[in-house]
């Protein structure tokens, strides 16, 4: 096992780990806040992000692909996820919110399969990507290895979505509303606040930044009809880690992921995805409510 | 007060008038009660003649049909060991293919490196190369690997269970999945067997009798056990686990358990899809097959034995019609899984009583016709069988009750105070944060004695009683029962110990027979419960049934728990801390929400029994006309401290008491 890297190389590791990491991020965080308000453990968000990188692809055929038009395309991509998962949201959430866990879990994974089929026969069923945006192109030198700038950049949205979100749940009115609906939905609705639609609204924002993460990672990743089972396997774990519903723990969990799978692959190739759920399982042997659950 | 009980009247009525036009409606589209019954039995002979059928498969099906039953039975043991975790112990596990997994390799990797095959792992595995050996050891694997998963997972409590085993099951994925040289990975191991199967089996329809044969005796075994006393205890744990702690069973070690006998099973089914498909790789062992395995069992019937094995035969003749019956650019064939995922998703909204639930339904319509055809007048039957095959029993519906308690005569007051303490609370104080609920208190009741805890609300008296039961554990203090120190102790060790316990808000097993609530202390105390096998022992189920006699509710023995009046689902939790053998009662607000007249036959019913079991009682009550009824001694507590602690007369004549808390008019009230 060769383990003699140098200091450089292991720098490099790491930030390719925190790159990943923040995508990871940008996954998890809508699925933790689904779960945080909505106490629905939701499988279908990977095809949400699936979905992202599928509407990006289609709309780089309409429209060339360049700086400008990089922002342009992923915010509608988001939005156009976000238009879709009212649909989600709406036709089949709704109705499930008091079932059972059993009930819950089962409708959300019937999307997996559902969507399955739709992504490999609306869009291209072999590993497509789009071209890469000429600012996120170059590379940023560091010790010996040059760090691909796109690396940097999914950090930065990443850190950005964080610190919206954070400010969005503690900061604002809709926040508050978000937090008492976390911690009692009956009473909010006594109070006046219309629970449903305020479900629908952290949906659709979920969905939104699910839809981003994809159509960000898009010209890097390897987009095929099952890379969505993937993403919520992933944000999944960091989700369970970081804590249920807890956007802090979901925040660190996705960056120590990240950085465990990189380094695992590094040290041991065959290895790295065992490293992730390895990760997974000491965590929870010593603390079984995440990093930062509050109960288990 | 008044004005308040008004509107709580007011919203009862309300809401029985609703599940009245509930229960009119569904008894109008549904058939009745009695034709669910007949129903129900029919579908025995036709399980019967299924598995017939199945057997003889080979004489009058095509090879391709042939093959499809086969993977259906390992597919649909994998899916019947999962619904004992998920529909009979309530453990919804999102990685049981994690055993499949084990189990198969369990075959597959002795025969492989056997083999010598380049890039494996080469070693003799003695005679375990021989699959069927190794089939011998899967189930011993699937246990082995299922204990200590089972110590991790079953940390987590349901939605976190569900995670951690989808967390582990990936993990094991993962190592087959990147450990090549000993699974092959993706490409996974192939032609086990193939070389072997023609001089072992000499046709493959006798390789078709073999797994149809194993599964049929894993098939009988789980159902046994899902039928033996220890099934019972597994559905109380799915019911209520906190009623299973007062009960006397340790939880954790009968879920474990149930975790490892599923996870044995699984394994054979893994075994026997690497002997039935001569391969295993590892994208057949990741979450989607431990999904599958779910959404199989809910197509099939989770609530029937056998759902689960139908599911899967369904499943697959669907995938097989869906992907071979169509050329390739069909809209089935393009589509299949969106159409399987929306076939999964009406069951699990519209109809979670699944295939079998359907076929039930239909033998109902059948008998229902039958007996109108035939002019035969409708038995009663409770209507609670048919709400539970249509929907998730959302709707509570409750039956009048017809047991009315005969009045007793009074019976004879006890010792005043007198004999050795049985338990005995010394300094105890419990703080939430700032708030000190109890604070340095110190009580001590006496064998025999119907002791009465009374205080305003946020006295602490529940806290109280929750460090007594050890579900607190106290800031200081202790607790000693009998002697010996408990404070802190498990709840299902002090049950053991002779202390049993009934909630402010009524706690039992709801979906369970009457019977099976009272029936599973006794046997919980005599550890029948560990029986993986028969019934319940004789003297158990008579000393119950005796029970239930004596607590009025003997007509109810079958009747579901949820579906007795208040009153009746009150004595059935007397009935049931009784049963457990114990010596000393705790009773949170025994007449809660009880009617007046109610009120009056359950204090006499405990009074009664107290006095005939030798019984000691601590009791919480807010009724002073109750307290100054039944109780020895009484002890006041007042924003977590001892106010006062004497009989009932030197609590009447106590100034302190009538200023700080009861008032004067109350008192006298009480003192009847």
């Amino acid at each position: 096992m060769p383990l003699a890297y140098t200091f450089s190389e292991y720098v490099a590791q790491i930030v390719a780990g925190l790159g990943q990491g923040a995508v990871l991020f940008l996954v998890a965080s809508g699925l933790t806040l689904i779960f945080g308000a909505l106490r629905v453990i939701n499988f279908a968000h990977g095809a949400l992000y699936l979905l992202g990188a599928y509407f990006t692809i289609s709309l780089t055929d309409l429209i060339s692909f360049g700086n400008a038009t990089f922002w342009i395309i992923a915010v509608l991509a988001a939005l156009s996820v976000a238009g879709s998962s009212v649909i989600l949201e709406v036709g089949f959430f709704r109705p499930i919110y008091r079932r059972p866990l059993l009930t819950q879990l089962l409708v959300t994974f019937s999307f997996v399969l559902i969507m399955a089929g739709i992504f490999r026969n609306f869009w291209n069923p072999t590993v497509t990507s789009t071209p890469t945006p000429a600012f996120l192109g170059g590379g940023v030198q560091i010790l010996d290895n040059k760090i691909p700038t796109y690396q940097f950049f999914w950090m930065g949205l990443a850190g950005a979505v964080g610190i919206a979100l954070w400010a969005l749940l503690y900061k604002t009115g809709l926040g508050r509303m978000i937090r008492a609906a976390v911690s009692d939905p009956e009473l909010l609705n006594l109070s006046g606040v219309n629970v449903r639609l305020l479900f629908t609204g952290v949906f659709v924002i979920a969905a939104f930044f699910a839809g981003l993460a994809g159509s960000v990672t898009t010209f890097q990743g390897s987009i095929e009809p099952g890379a969505g089972t993937d993403a919520i396997i992933r944000a999944f774990v960091v989700v369970i880690i970081g804590g249920l519903g807890s956007l802090s723990g979901a925040f660190i969990a996705s960056f120590l992921v990240g950085v465990a799978e990189a380094l695992g692959g590094f040290w041991v190739p065959q290895a790295s995805l065992a490293i992730v759920f390895a990760v997974l399982v000491v965590v929870l042997a010593i603390r079984p409510q995440g990093l930062r659950g509050a109960t288990v | 007060m008044k004005s308040a009980g008004g509107l709580v009247d007011a919203a009862a009525q309300q809401l029985s008038a609703k599940a009245q036009r509930v229960l009119a409606f569904q008894q109008r589209l549904l058939p009745d009660g009695a034709s669910y019954r007949t129903g129900g039995f029919a579908l025995w002979p036709f399980a019967g003649i299924a598995i017939v059928l199945l057997g003889l498969l080979p004489y009058y099906a095509d090879e391709n049909h042939v093959l499809i039953v086969q993977q259906a039975m390992y597919l649909g043991l994998l899916a019947l060991s999962l619904n004992l975790l998920v529909a009979t112990t309530g453990l919804i596990s999102f990685g049981h293919a994690m055993f499949f997994g084990l189990g198969a390799y369990m075959v597959a990797v002795p025969f492989a490196a056997s083999q010598g095959l380049p890039n494996q792992y080469h070693f003799d595995a003695g005679p375990f190369k021989h699959p069927l050996y190794g089939l011998l050891l899967a189930p011993l694997i699937g246990a082995i690997a299922a204990f200590f998963i089972g110590l991790l997972v079953l940390r987590g409590k349901a939605l976190y269970f569900s995670l951690l085993t989808l967390g582990v099951g990936q993990l094991i994925w993962a190592t087959a999945h990147g450990w090549q040289t000993l699974t092959g990975g993706t490409n996974g191991l192939t032609g086990i067997f193939a070389a072997r199967s023609l001089s072992t089996f000499f046709h493959p329809d006798n390789l078709y009798w073999f797994i149809f044969g194993a599964t049929l005796g894993c098939t009988g075994l789980l159902y046994v056990i899902t039928n033996s006393p220890f099934g019972d205890a597994c559905r109380a744990i799915r019911e209520n686990r906190r009623r299973a702690e007062f009960t006397g069973l340790w939880v954790k070690r009968y879920e474990l358990a149930a975790f490892v006998i599923a996870g044995m099973f699984g394994a054979v089914a893994g075994g026997l899809k690497a002997i039935s498909d001569t391969n295993i790789g590892s994208g057949e062992i990741d979450w989607k097959t431990s999904a599958i395995a779910l959404v199989i069992a809910l197509i099939g019937g989770m609530r029937y034995f056998l759902g689960p094995m139908a599911g899967a035969i369904f499943w697959l003749f669907l995938f097989d019609w869906l992907t071979n019956h169509h050329d390739s650019f069909s809209f089935w064939n393009v589509f299949y899984d969106t159409i399987l995922g929306c076939i999964a998703l009406a069951v699990a909204l519209l109809f979670p009583g699944g295939l079998v639930g359907a076929l039930h339904l239909a033998f109902a319509y059948g008998a229902s016709l039958g007996r109108r055809v035939l002019g035969k007048p409708v038995p009663e039957v409770p209507i609670e069988v048919a709400l539970a095959v249509a929907g998730d029993g959302q709707e509570e519906v409750h039956l009048p009750s017809l047991a009315e308690l005969r009045a007793e005569e009074p019976v004879a007051s006890g010792p005043d105070g007198a004999g050795p303490p049985v338990l005995e609370i010394v300094g105890v104080t419990k703080a939430f944060g700032g708030l000190v609920a109890v604070d340095d208190v110190s009580i001590s009741v006496r064998r025999g004695t119907i002791h009465a805890i009374i205080g305003p609300n946020g006295a602490g008296k529940t806290t109280l009683f929750n460090v007594i039961t050890g579900m607190m554990t106290p800031e200081a203090g202790k607790v000693v029962l009998e002697g010996e120190e408990i404070t802190g102790t498990a709840t299902w060790r002090l049950v053991k110990r002779g202390l049993g316990r009934s909630f402010q808000q009524t706690n039992l097993f709801w979906s369970l027979p009457a019977l099976t609530n009272v029936v599973l202390a006794g046997s919980a105390a005599k550890k029948a419960t560990r029986r993986l096998y028969g019934r319940h022992p004789k003297s158990v189920r008579e000393s119950a049934e005796n029970l239930l006699d004596r607590m009025g509710l003997s007509d109810y023995g079958p009747v579901s728990a949820i579906h007795l009046s208040h009153g009746d689902q009150r004595a059935l939790e007397i009935a049931t801390a009784l049963a457990v053998e114990s010596r000393l009662l705790l009773l949170d607000e025994p007449t809660a929400g009880l009617s007046p007249s109610e009120t009056k036959a359950a204090v006499e019913l405990i009074k009664r029994i107290a006095r005939e079991q030798e019984l000691t009682v601590l009791f919480v009550e807010h009724d002073m006309e109750v307290v100054f009824r039944i109780a020895d001694w009484i002890t006041v507590l007042h924003k977590g401290a001892v106010l006062a602690d004497g009989s009932p007369g030197d609590i009447r004549r106590d100034e302190k008491v009538k200023e700080a808390y009861l008032g004067q008019e109350t008192v006298e009230a009480g003192a009847v």
